[in-house]
């Protein structure tokens, strides 16, 4: 099944919890079987996939919400929040915090989760998945313009949260350089037209 | 392009691979200003810390046939 890996961890980064994330990407494949006609072979399968997958994830929102629909991300903040562990934030905001190798990569997740559903959105596009800002513009149906801002900000409020410990830990020095450019998975592959 | 629309611009610096007007635009400042270039360098290791130290959640195992029988169905 392509993309399923992906998909999921997209989805669950989105939802916050394994339930919700299951049923956005079981009605993604059911939505993406159902339409199949209307996918141009040869084009963009994985973000042709994950457009739906947004689309979806917007609508069970306005579902939960009883709102007016939103044409976008920004009137639905909110809807997922219970699942979040109110006490995340904290964690990685407290300096005397002696933190562990595993400490980190939870204040990384912590972080992730509580930017706003826009921001997380074309972070986990970006830089999880490896899309183009041009494949971001296609999934979220938004210009180039708008990608490259919600990227700026997400990624500049995950500064604001990670920096300070990330370079106490010394992990920002050259030494301590990423081995991988790209760290996502890969797994599955850039996508079709690729 | 100066030092102040290049504090924006760094944060797209890690992406200059795949998005060459990113290059463009920067680059040259990079080259003449040491400040810039160092924070340029910071964030773009704290993007790639983040892809990296960002576990991700493999789909559980019975969900692939769960999709197959929903899809079989239709
Ligand atoms: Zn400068």
């Amino acid at each position: 099944m392509p993309y399923l890996d992906s998909l999921y961890n997209t989805a669950y980064r989105m939802a916050r919890n394994a339930e919700d994330a299951e049923d956005l990407v079981q009605e993604t494949y059911l939505k993406a079987y159902r339409s199949f006609d209307q996918f141009t072979p040869g084009t963009n399968l994985k973000a042709w996939l994950f457009k739906i997958l947004k689309n979806t994830f917007i609508n069970e929102y306005r579902k939960r919400q009883a709102k007016p629909p939103a044409s976008d991300f920004s009137e639905i903040e909110g809807a997922f929040e219970s699942q979040l562990r109110p006490d995340s934030m904290l964690q990685i905001k407290n300096p005397e915090e002696e933190f562990l190798e595993t400490s980190f990569d939870e204040g990384v997740q912590a972080a992730l989760d509580h930017l706003p559903p826009d921001y997380r959105m074309a972070v986990l596009l970006a830089d999880l998945e490896g899309f183009s800002y041009k494949e971001i513009a296609e999934i979220l149906e938004i210009p180039v313009g708008t990608v490259m801002s919600r990227l700026y900000r997400g990624r500049k409020l995950l500064e604001e949260a990670l920096l300070v410990y990330a370079r106490e830990r010394g992990y920002l020095r050259g030494d301590a350089e990423p081995s991988k450019r790209r760290g996502r998975a890969e797994a599955d592959g850039r996508a079709g037209a690729a | 392009m100066g030092c102040r629309r290049v504090q924006r611009a760094v944060f797209f610096w890690v992406d200059r691979d795949q998005e060459e007007r990113i290059v463009e635009r920067i680059a040259r400042h990079l080259e003449e200003c040491p400040q810039c270039r160092d924070r340029a360098t910071e964030i773009e290791r704290l993007i790639l810390l983040v892809r990296s130290r960002c576990p991700r959640r493999a789909a559980p195992s019975r969900l692939q046939d769960q999709i197959l029988s929903l899809l079989e169905r239709q």
